[in-house]
């Protein structure tokens, strides 16, 4: 209760509700520029926040987080290019409308949906996450383990089209987070010699090199694009009638579900949120709403964008209560636990109940937030598109070498980020998925660790994986997981040569 | 407002901006004085911001400061990771004329005895070690052992049974073999579960029967069913009175900790003493006083002889305890090493075998990777520049936005006055945001 009160506290002071008004701001912003993403500003704001109160931090970051999932439909409607890879569904058919004339119907139907989407998930996430929380001292190391196993598993075969390339990529992640220290024997390990390997590599650098500079290096080859936007003139039509709301209630409480069930699975976020909903809403469908589907459908519009926000809160439900992010950018709010000398896991209910109360408090505000200021301000934040992308650039990468020096002022890190950088831009060119690595470079030290205390725990026998009822059911899902595809494949295969 | 109030008005906030910067810029520089310290003093954390070391220090910092006991401030440095190696060899190379030192526990002591890092006592210059946090050792409520001797008889009964959840290679594991050693026959079964947190959550899930947790964790989290068995300290402590010392128990291990104040080797004598007495007022002052005691810290502060007759004891301690792995665990390295070779060729075959069906997509789109490659050049001459300490920040940023700017909008003549503001905007405005507000260091 006291936790609830220091929450509430810090979020609706003056200092608290100016950093909900800027992150949420920041974050549609962002979110609404194509080429520029959450997960990108987010990692170049965690940097800013070292020298903040921990609390405040979180109520910008949350809110950064609400913005840029939020801010995508606008580009995506007006503009047929996602903001976000998050709205790419809505691209299908908020476009559609936009141009047969009803662009501000469009964006209210994807706005109001964005609301509700995040509060049904808000919901979910306070009355789940502590539950989960108190039963998951009773999950052991290697309960811990076989779950991590899972999430690699889960993002490798459900994120990307190709499933080995996926892996690739995943399997390349647990590579980078091994150089450093051992944690289990205390030697140095894959360092060549390099002092300055031996803290292994930061998750800062990596991150902004993989999402930011080879994002700033796809968009300046991309520079000359033309850019029309269908401009909004009448501003009426954005609010949900009664009507509406009899019509989408079932939609909107369907894929608000959806979304949030997905955003609870470790490691996969908002982008696949929105096309399970959208498929889901196009399926059960009625015939002649089905054929909308693609040409302007205010039923796909809905079911896309509610999904999208209602994963937020989905994922953020493992985050606080078992320290296991269930999306790229809670990965990084999760280092950005860290970074504040938080322990994400079971605990940090007990150990830090204000910081959970705030993760939660500070969503549901920038929540109502950005819905208000989606309402006013949606046909300018539609100009930003347009801003000189030539001036962009330089800008964002004197703020990512920055952001990469300042967490420990050597210019190590700068050239990780570089050399990052480089490779998610190889990756891009050679359809490799960037998210299975990002989530891999994370989740392998928390797999290892778990994995170690568990052999140390066991005298060495792996036994224990198969014995622990929890850690079954999380080892024959992760086969099931790769079975399945493997084996569509392989019927779809020999069908096709015979 | 017409078209040209309009951007009269937005340039002339531009340059309102920019001149503040530049203005917090000169006078930085100005405002040297005469004596030691003449500038500001930078502690380096060898650990990540809000940690219990980070804590700690920038209690003192926030004491000096306010009290004004040092006529300069003092600036926190984080430099995390490497087992603390990296902040160590920081300071270890750093100038030695008093603006630099390090505070690390006894965990830089831990690390040369066993080899973890190259950086030892000897290769500083020690002023003070400075406020003492003490540890328990728990066991959960349900558990079958609520006394140290009935613990440490069933570790001898049954040796490397009993799961002892620590941080391997770090004072807790250090600790945890001097109790084992204590007991002639007795052994435990080490997990490393990282970090106090892990421990707690493992001991009240009953995967693990004991741990050590710092006194400042364990006051916070005795509700959850825990249990302090002994204190490694010296005598009893007023905050927790029912709480035996080992030794009282016939177990002698003491393992209180303190935070060391280390210069670089070759700091002038006269320096390091100016330091050791600002440290001695510091531990005096109220707030410290305050917030010690929140922390279930001893404000206690050992310099001169004491100290080095202290970090020669604790080093022979430590030289005598082998803290070896006792089984065999899987070799990562070659197991991800193995993935990703099996998963380069699985992506390849798939690659060659849709490889037939692909129909190319044709874009009317020309890319411009003459941009693209062009500016990751700029960017890499930048880094080189402030990495190779040519250019300090400020100018090889407006260096780095002015011709990156003009390259990108193809020597546009409109963009200019625009690419300029922005240049001057990042250099001098994010120099003021990262040293002023945020005292983080530039290059």
């Amino acid at each position: 209760m006291e936790a609830i009160q220091t929450a509430s506290a810090y979020i609706f002071s003056i200092q608290g509700m100016m950093l909900v008004v800027i992150g949420t701001i920041l974050g549609i912003t962002m979110g609404a520029i194509p080429g520029l993403t959450g997960a990108m500003l987010i990692a170049l704001t965690l940097p800013l926040t070292f020298n903040m109160d921990p609390i405040n931090a979180f109520i910008l970051l949350i809110s950064m987080y609400v913005g840029a999932i939020s801010g995508g439909l606008i580009t995506a409607t007006l503009l047929r290019m996602p903001g976000t890879p998050a709205s790419i569904m809505t691209t299908m058919d908020g476009y559609p409308m936009a141009q047969a004339g009803r662009p501000g119907r469009a964006l209210g139907l994807g706005i109001t949906a964005s609301f509700v989407g995040g509060c049904i998930s808000w919901l979910f996430l306070i009355t789940l996450s502590r539950p989960i929380a108190l039963y998951s001292t009773k999950l052991g190391p290697f309960d811990f383990f076989a779950l991590v196993l899972l999430a690699l598993v889960l993002i490798a075969s459900i994120g990307g089209k190709s499933m080995s390339r996926a892996f690739l990529s995943a399997s390349l992640g647990v590579l980078a987070s091994l150089p450093g220290i051992d944690k289990a024997t205390g030697n140095l390990r894959m360092t060549f010699g390099f002092e300055e390997l031996n803290g292994g590599l930061k998750l800062l650098p990596v991150l902004i090199g993989m999402f930011a500079i080879s994002q700033v290096i796809s968009d300046l080859t991309r520079l000359e694009e033309k850019i029309t936007i269908i401009p909004l003139k009448r501003a009426r039509e954005m609010l949900f009638s009664l009507k509406d709301w009899k019509d989408q209630a079932v939609n909107l409480v369907r894929s608000s579900v959806i979304g949030t069930w997905v955003g609870i699975l470790p490691g996969i976020g908002a982008n696949i949120g929105s096309v399970s909903a959208y498929s889901a809403a196009k399926s059960l469908a009625k015939p002649e709403e089905q054929e909308k589907f693609g040409k302007g459908s205010e039923t796909a519009i809905v079911a896309s964008e509610c999904a999208n926000n209602a994963t937020i809160g989905g994922a953020l439900i493992p985050l606080v209560s078992l320290g296991i992010p269930g999306s790229v950018v809670d990965a990084i709010l999760l280092g950005g636990l860290l970074i504040h000398g938080l322990q994400p896991g079971p605990l940090l209910f007990q150990q830090n109940p204000e910081m959970v109360y705030t993760i939660m408090g500070s969503m549901f505000v920038s929540n109502v937030f950005m819905f208000l200021f989606m309402l006013v301000a949606v046909k300018h934040i539609a100009k930003l598109a347009s801003l000189p992308r030539s001036l962009l650039m330089p800008v964002i990468l004197v703020f990512c070498i920055i952001g990469s020096f300042a967490l420990s002022t050597r210019m190590f890190d700068v050239w990780t980020m570089v050399f990052f950088g480089l490779l998610g831009f190889a990756f891009e060119r050679m359809k490799i998925p960037l998210a299975p690595f990002v989530i891999g470079f994370i989740l392998a030290p928390i797999a290892e660790e778990n994995l170690q205390a568990g052999l140390m725990a066991s005298s060495g026998s792996f036994l224990p994986l198969i014995q622990r009822p929890i850690s079954l059911i999380f080892v024959v899902s992760s086969l099931v997981l790769l079975a399945v595809p493997l084996y569509k494949r392989f019927k779809y295969g020999r069908s096709k040569t015979s | 407002m017409t078209q040209f109030q309009k951007s009269f008005l937005k340039h002339g906030c531009i340059v309102g901006v920019i001149l503040f910067s530049v203005f917090q810029y000169v006078k930085l520089g100005s405002s040297l004085g005469e004596e030691y310290p003449r500038k500001p003093i930078r502690v380096v954390v060898p650990f990540q911001p809000g940690g219990g070391s980070d804590t700690f220090v920038r209690i003192v910092q926030k004491a000096i400061n306010d009290d004004q006991l040092m006529p300069q401030p003092m600036m926190v440095v984080n430099k995390p990771g490497g087992g603390t190696s990296i902040g160590s060899s920081y300071v270890k190379d750093a100038r030695p004329d008093g603006y630099t030192v390090l505070c690390l526990h006894e965990a830089l002591m831990v690390a040369k005895s066993n080899g973890q890092s190259p950086n030892g006592p000897d290769d500083y210059e020690v002023a003070a070690a400075t406020g003492e946090f003490g540890v328990v050792v728990l066991v959960s409520n349900e558990s079958p052992y609520q006394n140290l001797g009935d613990l440490m008889e069933a570790a001898k009964a049954q040796p490397e049974t009993l799961n002892f959840g620590i941080n391997f290679n770090t004072p807790t594991h250090f600790s945890a073999i001097m109790l084992e050693n204590t007991l002639q026959g007795a052994r435990f079964r080490f997990v490393a579960t990282g970090g106090g947190a892990h421990r707690l959550a493992g001991v009240m899930g009953g995967h693990l029967d004991v741990i050590i947790l710092s006194i400042g964790e364990y006051v916070r989290f005795k509700e959850n069913g825990l249990k302090a068995i002994a204190y490694l300290g010296e005598e009893r402590l007023d905050s927790i009175p029912d709480i035996p010392t080992s030794a009282e128990l016939g177990f002698p291990v003491f393992s209180a900790n303190l935070h060391y104040w280390w210069f670089p080797k070759g700091t002038d004598a006269s320096i390091v003493n100016y330091f050791a007495d600002v440290m001695g007022k510091v531990m005096q002052s109220e707030y410290m006083l305050q917030r010690t005691e929140e922390l279930q810290i001893l404000p206690r502060i050992i310099v001169g002889d004491a100290l080095s007759q202290r970090i020669d004891d604790r080093m022979e301690a430590f030289g005598k305890i082998n803290p070896e792995l006792r089984i065999e665990l899987p070799d990562f390295e070659v197991w991800t090493i193995g993935f990703v070779l099996l998963f380069i060729v699985l992506a390849l075959v798939s690659h060659f075998r849709s490889e037939q069906s692909k129909v190319d997509t044709v874009s009317t789109l020309r890319l411009r990777y003459d941009f693209a490659f062009g500016a990751l050049a700029m960017t890499i001459v930048y880094v080189l520049l402030m990495g190779l300490g040519i250019l300090p920040f400020i100018w090889a940023t407006i260096l780095f936005v002015v011709i990156a700017g003009l390259f990108l909008t193809g020597l546009d003549k409109r963009k200019w006055i625009s690419v300029l503001e922005v240049a001057l905007l990042m250099s001098f405005g994010l120099h003021f945001v990262f040293t002023q507000l945020f005292t983080i260091d530039l290059p």
